[in-house]
């Protein structure tokens, strides 16, 4: 097998022959999805999360929790491939929505990562020692204080990490959304791939690109939990 | 300057507590003692509704705390749609009674057989929100009042001790900073724990930890005490300090009410004892009484065992 043949001629179609623009566009609408996504998660996560959290002696608080456990249920049971498909050509569509393929995965992305991040934020809010919100409200501060104050410091601590871990995810799972038409790295690297009749040298630089990226990001959430550990001891 | 009027309390099918009522006047040490399940602990936290008493009410000086319980107010009783109904029916029979016997027969059947709904009348729901809207205060503010010791302590992790301290009387009582922490400090002396003021949660032994729990519940200033077995998660050797701060906060006076197994405490300490099993309290007198001439039959075999 002629090995460095093979990279030699997916070097010149990279470079020379201008694929890594591609290849550029395809990471960066990568990483525009997993960080966008995130950012729309976190806002729908810790509204859900909010509203899966709160007692439960309201009539409204009950109604939008079932709507919470429906919409998680949704995202949580069902192919991140499939939601992409329903939202680009059947939702959207039928809204009357007109959105590039980028926007819809950003959106669709956001949704789902909203239903994986409530879930994080609620089992990170409940490992918190109920008697912490017990000692709160004690002394007389109301729930929504003793929440911000006491709970949450100490929930975030159980949440960045695994927030970290959801990000690895959401980057690992852009790969799919070229099936409604946005350029990402797959799309690129099978572009190399069928102009040189040749795919296995563009595949294993796309697996080098993912987990270059990963590791970077799993370095980074360990700096995180190390500094987090370092304020608890203090 | 408390009264828990008849609570019951029940966890699903499980009544823990059934129909306790106690008044606590300033100045009194009460200890409660009983077999684990009792109901103690209950009794205690639904003083400061830690949990919500399932009938009855609890009263912080003249302020309502819990939600009206009708079959405490019988003037509420006598405006409700069952009690009108019943009355005319006993009427119409003509048993001889005078009104008032009547009446009395009727409000004594609605009680005991727990005869009111949930829909009776507007007058009667006029009367139970006047009698809310006059009493009621909010839960957070009477709390503010009564101060609370847990088992576990219950320091916020999260906070260094002298944040522990003052957060409550900055935040909730608006003091300053300043004035808050000189209070602090002057109460981490009185327990010889000044050194520790910025140390977390996590470095102290649970011997200081609950001494500070009680500091911090004392930095908001309040009329009365609650503590919920404050040694049982102790060390043996460390029950002795935390102890000594509750002895030497009685001689100051503080109204206190104390979930214990110390019997010790109870005798040395209390001007009240109280005995609960299964969800009442089936004696209370004085610990000298208490402890010698022990009456009821479970009081003694529980005695028998613990002293």
């Amino acid at each position: 097998m002629d090995f460095s043949g093979k990279i030699d001629r997916f070097m010149v179609t990279l470079i020379d022959k201008g694929a890594y623009t591609k290849v550029l566009a395809g990471l960066r609408n990568t990483v525009t999805i997993a960080v966008v996504g995130l950012l729309i998660g976190i806002m729908i996560g810790t509204l859900i999360a909010i509203i899966r959290v709160v007692p439960k002696n309201n009539p409204v608080v009950r109604v939008l929790d079932k709507l919470a456990t429906v919409y998680v249920a949704f995202f949580r049971g069902t192919p991140i491939m499939v939601q992409l498909l329903l939202g680009y050509y059947i939702l959207f569509p039928l809204l009357n929505i007109k959105l590039s393929s980028l926007v819809v995965c950003v959106l669709i992305f956001g949704f789902n990562s909203g239903a994986y991040v409530s879930e994080i934020m609620r089992s990170g809010i409940q490992s918190v020692d109920p008697g912490q919100m017990e000692a709160g409200r004690a002394l007389g501060f109301g729930y929504g204080r003793t929440m911000m104050k006491i709970v949450v410091p100490q929930a975030v601590k159980n949440i960045l990490p695994t927030l970290g871990n959801e990000f690895i995810s959401l980057i690992k799972e852009t790969s799919v959304v070229n099936f409604v038409g946005a350029m990402d790295l797959y799309n690129a690297f099978s572009y190399i791939g069928s102009s040189n009749y040749e795919f296995m040298v563009p595949y294993l630089a796309m697996a080098l690109i993912y987990i270059v990226m990963v590791l970077l990001i799993t370095g980074l959430i360990k700096l995180m939990e190390k500094r987090l550990r370092a304020s608890d001891k203090r | 300057m408390i009264s828990v009027k008849n609570i019951y309390k029940n966890f699903g099918k499980l009544e823990v507590l059934k129909g306790v009522s106690c008044e606590i006047d300033k100045g009194e040490k009460i200890v409660v003692i009983g077999p684990s399940g009792s109901g103690k602990s209950t009794f205690l936290r639904c003083i400061n509704l830690l949990e919500h008493p399932t009938y009855g009410e609890v009263w912080v000086d003249d302020d309502l705390v819990t939600p009206v319980d009708p079959y405490l107010h019988f003037d509420v009783i006598k405006v409700s749609d069952t009690y009108k109904k019943l009355f005319a029916a006993a009427k119409a029979q003509g048993t001889g009674q005078s009104d008032d016997e009547l009446s009395t027969d009727i409000i004594m059947k609605i009680k005991r057989e727990d005869l009111l709904k949930k829909h009776e009348g507007k007058e009667y729901h006029a009367l139970m929100k006047q009698i809310y809207k006059d009493n009621a205060l909010n839960i957070n503010l009477a709390r503010q009042r009564i101060g609370m010791v847990f088992q576990q302590f219950n320091l916020f992790n999260n906070l260094s001790v002298l944040d522990n301290i003052t957060l409550g009387p900055i935040k909730l009582l608006k003091k300053s900073k300043a004035e808050a922490e000189e209070k602090a400090y002057a109460l981490l002396d009185r327990i010889g724990l000044r050194d520790k003021a910025n140390a977390f949660p996590q470095q102290l032994s649970g011997g200081q930890k609950q001494r500070i729990a009680i500091v911090r519940a004392l930095a908001m200033d309040p009329e009365i005490m609650l503590f919920d077995e404050p040694t049982s998660a102790l060390d043996p050797e460390m029950v002795g300090e935390v102890l000594d701060v509750m002895k030497e906060l009685a001689a100051s006076g503080m109204t206190m009410v104390v979930v214990t197994h110390e019997m010790g405490f109870a005798r040395e300490v209390a001007t009240r004892v109280l005995f609960m099993d299964e969800g009442k309290i089936l004696e209370e007198n004085t610990p000298d009484v208490f402890f010698t001439q022990p009456k009821n039959d479970r009081l003694k075999d529980f005695l028998s065992k613990v002293l």
